[in-house]
């Protein structure tokens, strides 16, 4: 009731005051939306483990993929017995069946990385292989991959 | 009279809200559109002394063709050779390649050859500059539209 009599008393509350009023609040409230910067993408460096038991003349070897490009580490982590191994990384044959390296070293287990390679974005394989020093029953590897 | 005003300046206030209500909805979502992905080809094989190999490709659109020499290696799975070949793009001719452009490159894990090429059908050749002593297995990678 009180407001009905203060717009009673205020004579600028019109139809064509209501009428500007709406127009100037639909002018207002709808604009454009300002346009957002979207974050520049940041990647992590991804780790990767592959755990396996290698049989003798065998490869353990993991398929990863490089998001984009930078460089890929292989670490021959650990090796039971401890042994020396072919370590490699490379890409998958035309059939997919086989690794097909691109740098391989011959190494025992470590703390750092034996091997870095520069890398194009794209799906990549690395791995440990048997250099003649693998007896039965075979070897447990661990190989860490990190890339990008 | 005043009941009368008061109506129509209620109604005038329901209208208001009314229109802010309706004209203030959500846009339509737009689908972006997606580039096509490129498409990656691989082919392997042996490669003899002295010897060479081609691979023939169609790009579906005027874009950037990388070629990577990715693997060479005499006896599988390793060691892996650092040898340099003969790594080339360019068109089938007949039963070959007729190399347009071409590098002598090591294996890597990154583009050796880059083009941009128009549409068409294509072919990647890989030969021996002549530092293969023995037959190695080889694998090219090439990325294309």
């Amino acid at each position: 009731m009180r407001v009905a009599q203060y717009l009673r008393a205020h004579t600028f509350f019109t139809w064509p005051a209501l009428v500007l009023l709406a127009f100037a609040v639909l002018s207002t409230g709808c604009g454009s939306d300002s346009t957002t910067t979207p974050a520049p993408s940041t990647t992590t460096a991804q780790t990767e483990t592959l755990h396996g038991i290698m049989a003798p003349t065998g490869q353990a070897v993991r398929t990863f993929l490089a998001n984009q490009a930078g460089t890929v580490t292989v670490l021959l982590a650990d090796a039971q017995p401890t042994v020396t191994l072919g370590l490699g990384v490379g890409v998958r044959g035309s059939t997919g069946a086989d690794c097909r390296f691109t740098q391989t070293v011959n190494t025992a287990p470590g703390t750092t990385a034996q091997l870095s390679v520069s890398v194009d974005p794209g799906t990549y394989c690395a791995g440990a292989y048997d250099i003649g020093t693998v007896g039965q029953p075979g070897v447990t590897v661990t190989v860490t991959v990190t890339h990008p | 009279m005043t009941a009368m005003k008061t109506a129509t300046i209620t109604f005038g206030f329901l209208l208001v809200l009314g229109l802010l209500t309706i004209a203030c909805g959500d846009n339509t979502p737009t689908t972006p559109t997606t580039p096509a992905l490129p498409t990656t080809e691989k082919f392997s094989g042996r490669l003899q002394v002295q010897g060479s190999s081609f691979y023939s490709f169609t790009t579906a659109a005027t874009g950037q063709v990388s070629i990577t020499l990715a693997s060479l290696v005499p006896t599988p799975p390793g060691p892996a050779s650092n040898t340099v070949m003969g790594l080339g793009v360019g068109t089938p001719l007949e039963t070959d390649c007729s190399v347009t452009n071409s590098v002598a490159t090591a294996p890597g894990l990154t583009a050796q050859l880059v083009n941009s090429l128009a549409a068409g059908t294509y072919c990647a050749r890989i030969y021996d500059l002549g530092g293969l002593t023995a037959p190695a297995d080889f694998t090219v990678r090439i990325v294309h539209p």
